[in-house]
């Protein structure tokens, strides 16, 4: 079971670095990724909809807008479910940018990520997991 | 052991001269024998590390206090080994090399990308590097002084081995991205310094960053030119291949794209850059991406690169790179009729820097598309030149400055050039005098994508390119070469050969029709790709990583 990882910041510090990008005061996604395989676009794009009634602003670049961090948090668990991921660590860029600064390979960078981010499971998965154990019990108790 | 092993572990290079050597990596004493054994080439590349050559914040050693940073060593194995040298002196952070590459007091502000994200790569054994800003003041006065103490070396030890400047960096998007660039609080503190002192200078126009970032860029080329003086051969780009900021989010959650990897090949060829896949794991450069390289390398392509002689005559039945049309175009701006003329010419579309335009460093580009603008007296002359060697040339009027226009007016009286003026879509002004054409864009008028591709069709037919026509989905990567003819071959005038690939993880399709003056000859190293020839279509049904190539006998049409 793999596990999803959202970068987000809010407009006002992405401002700083971006040409062309007025801060509105909302969140915005800078990454997502998923451990071993893309996650398709029509997802992103399918789960963004599905919350707010409408697709995301075309920027291109950055993902959003999300008024409220919960939203984003929704809109994180949302693309958990659809992709049936364990779970979705959420990571602020100033945190990510911190994590890379201080880790000198791969390894210890993702586990400096799983340690800092925002960590929500996948419960429906958890459910399938019980269910499946639930069912490998009856079927010892029935030998 | 671990940095011998480390090191050991390059092995699988897929592009000439990937084999850089890293001398900080290994004693001295293996010098000599690790070159031999593992420099496939006759030139050696010696990428300078400047944090191994720091021995306090004021001095730099060359071999006089570590054997390790012992240059003239290296220089004198190559010579004793027949190899030419060449040193590349860094224009910039080194994507290869912890902080990279400046010496650690000075690495105090990390580099930070147009995205907010700190600028770092993946190295082949999953060490990371992060890039440190050049925007410092105090990065820049250390700089001028390794580059001095460099070059009194150079002058003691009498060693005249060109220095190359290489600024790094990566495509992202299909462009070059420098790992200069950077968006970090000292370049943001730097650039209102900039703007203010432009300002107090009366100018009033908006300053983009783009502008400050190629200002900053200049300086230290000036300062490198100044110090290196007859040292100094080039500044050349050189691409990492899977470096970028979005490689670097997808390899650490072991997302390797080979799309974007495949696209950083095409357009390394494309764009003329030095191109390294030393950054990758064996497992990364393996399968697709080791078959792409090796098929779009050529033999000269080392020294083209480094501007090194070599003679054409040596591999003429070999193929080399074609491209249709050469674009010369100023650095970092997106040509926004690329799509039009990619469609057009099945991606035969090769770029050029006006520098090495003038320096004629790839004349073997069938037409060349000037984009540049301010095309003076000088400029217009070197064109004019090309055209009197039957090159042919499209340009627009408006870049040329009122001087170039009258020394074109008065070219055209003295020489009796034959000129047809007409009317499509655009005001269009044709020159010829034997095989050499000129065709000037008289106004820019505001045509639509429709009218444009038709208008650039007919330039094109006009010019005697004809290409074959690619119906295909997209994600689908093209690359073209080229040779003469063999004895039994004679019928046609050159030999075409076409790649395809497709480097996405679904299948693809595309339809290829071919006309009167391209022949099928044979197809070749397909991998999971499907074939099915219905003249005159050719329809391909492409697996995830497949590829093919097809070649192509080649009649112009006033051969027919």
């Amino acid at each position: 079971m793999s596990k999803i990882h959202v970068i987000y910041e809010h407009a006002s510090k992405l401002a700083t670095f971006l040409e062309k990008f007025d801060s509105d005061g909302h969140y915005y996604v800078v990454r997502i990724q998923r451990d071993g395989l893309a996650i398709d676009e029509k997802i992103i794009n399918f789960c963004y909809q599905n919350l707010f009634d409408t697709p995301p602003s075309p920027d291109g670049v950055h993902l959003g807008p999300f008024p409220e961090l919960n939203d984003l948090r929704s809109f994180a668990y949302k693309i958990c479910e659809e992709t049936q991921c364990k779970s979705v660590n959420l990571i602020s860029l100033h945190d990510f940018n911190e994590a890379v600064i201080h880790s000198s390979n791969k390894d210890s960078l993702r586990g400096e990520l799983d340690k800092i981010g925002d960590c929500l499971t996948n419960v429906e998965d958890q459910a399938a997991v019980k269910s499946f154990f639930r069912k490998v019990f009856q079927i010892n108790s029935d030998t | 052991m671990e940095k011998y092993l480390r090191a050991k572990s390059d092995e699988l290079s897929l592009f000439p001269g990937e084999h850089w050597f890293f001398y900080w990596r290994s004693s001295p004493s293996l010098w000599k024998g690790r070159i031999q054994e593992e420099i496939k080439s006759d030139v050696v590349i010696i990428p300078i590390n400047w944090s191994a050559h720091c021995v306090e914040s004021h001095l730099s050693d060359f071999g006089q206090v570590r054997p390790e940073a012992d240059l003239k060593k290296l220089h004198d194995i190559s010579i004793e080994l027949g190899l030419s040298l060449v040193f590349l002196f860094p224009l910039g952070p080194c994507p290869f090399l912890s902080n990279g590459g400046l010496p650690t007091f000075i690495s105090s502000t990390p580099a930070i990308n147009k995205n907010g994200e700190v600028v770092a790569t993946i190295d082949n054994a999953n060490q990371i590097h992060k890039m440190y800003s050049f925007y410092e003041p105090r990065v820049f006065q250390h700089y001028s002084r390794f580059l001095s103490s460099f070059k009194n070396f150079l002058k003691e030890e009498k060693i005249l081995a060109p220095v190359v400047l290489a600024e790094y960096g990566y495509v992202q998007d299909g462009e070059f991205q420098s790992y200069f660039v950077d968006r970090s609080s000292c370049f943001t503190s730097n650039f209102r310094r900039y703007v203010a002192l432009k300002e107090e200078e009366g100018n009033r126009e908006k300053i983009e960053y783009a502008k400050f970032d190629q200002t900053v860029l200049e300086m230290y080329l000036i300062a490198a030119r100044q110090q290196l003086k007859d040292s100094y051969s080039h500044l050349q780009k050189i691409v990492f291949l899977a470096a970028g900021s979005n490689d670097f989010h997808a390899r650490v959650f072991d997302n390797f794209n080979h799309a974007e990897a495949g696209l950083g090949i095409v357009e390394s060829v494309r764009k003329n850059l030095l191109l390294s896949t030393s950054l990758l794991n064996n497992s990364e450069k393996d399968g697709f991406i080791k078959n792409m390289s090796e098929s779009v390398a050529d033999l000269n392509y080392l020294r083209k690169q480094f501007r090194l002689n070599f003679s054409e005559d040596d591999d003429f039945t070999q193929f080399c790179p074609l491209f249709n049309l050469n674009i010369v175009s100023p650095d970092q701006i997106k040509n926004s009729a690329k799509d039009i003329y990619d469609e057009l010419l099945m991606n035969s579309v090769s770029e050029q820097s006006k520098d090495d335009f003038l320096q004629d460093l790839n004349n073997y580009h069938p037409i060349h598309l000037i984009e540049t603008a301010e095309i003076d007296e000088k400029y217009l002359n070197i064109i004019l030149r090309r055209f009197l060697d039957g090159q042919k040339i499209i340009l627009k009027r408006s870049s040329l400055t009122s001087e170039a226009q009258k020394r074109l007016d008065l070219f055209i009286h003295e020489n009796g050039i034959n000129v047809e003026r007409i009317m499509f879509k655009e005001k269009l002004t044709s020159l010829s005098l034997n095989l050499g054409r000129i065709i000037i864009l008289e106004s820019e008028c505001n045509i639509d994508v429709h009218d444009k591709k038709v208008l650039w069709s007919k330039v094109l037919a006009s010019l005697e390119v004809r290409n074959l026509h690619l119906e295909a989905e997209k994600g689908l990567l093209l690359f073209w070469k080229t040779r003469t003819p063999s004895s039994i071959e004679l019928k046609f005038e050159e030999i075409k050969r076409l790649y395809l690939y497709n480097p996405s993880s679904y299948k693809l399709n595309a339809s290829i029709t071919t006309n009167r003056n391209y022949f099928l000859l044979k197809k070749i190293d397909e991998i999971n790709c499907k074939v099915d020839i219905k003249h005159p279509h050719i329809n391909l049904s492409f697996l995830p990583k497949a590829s093919i190539a097809l070649d192509f006998g080649y009649i112009a049409e006033g051969s027919l």
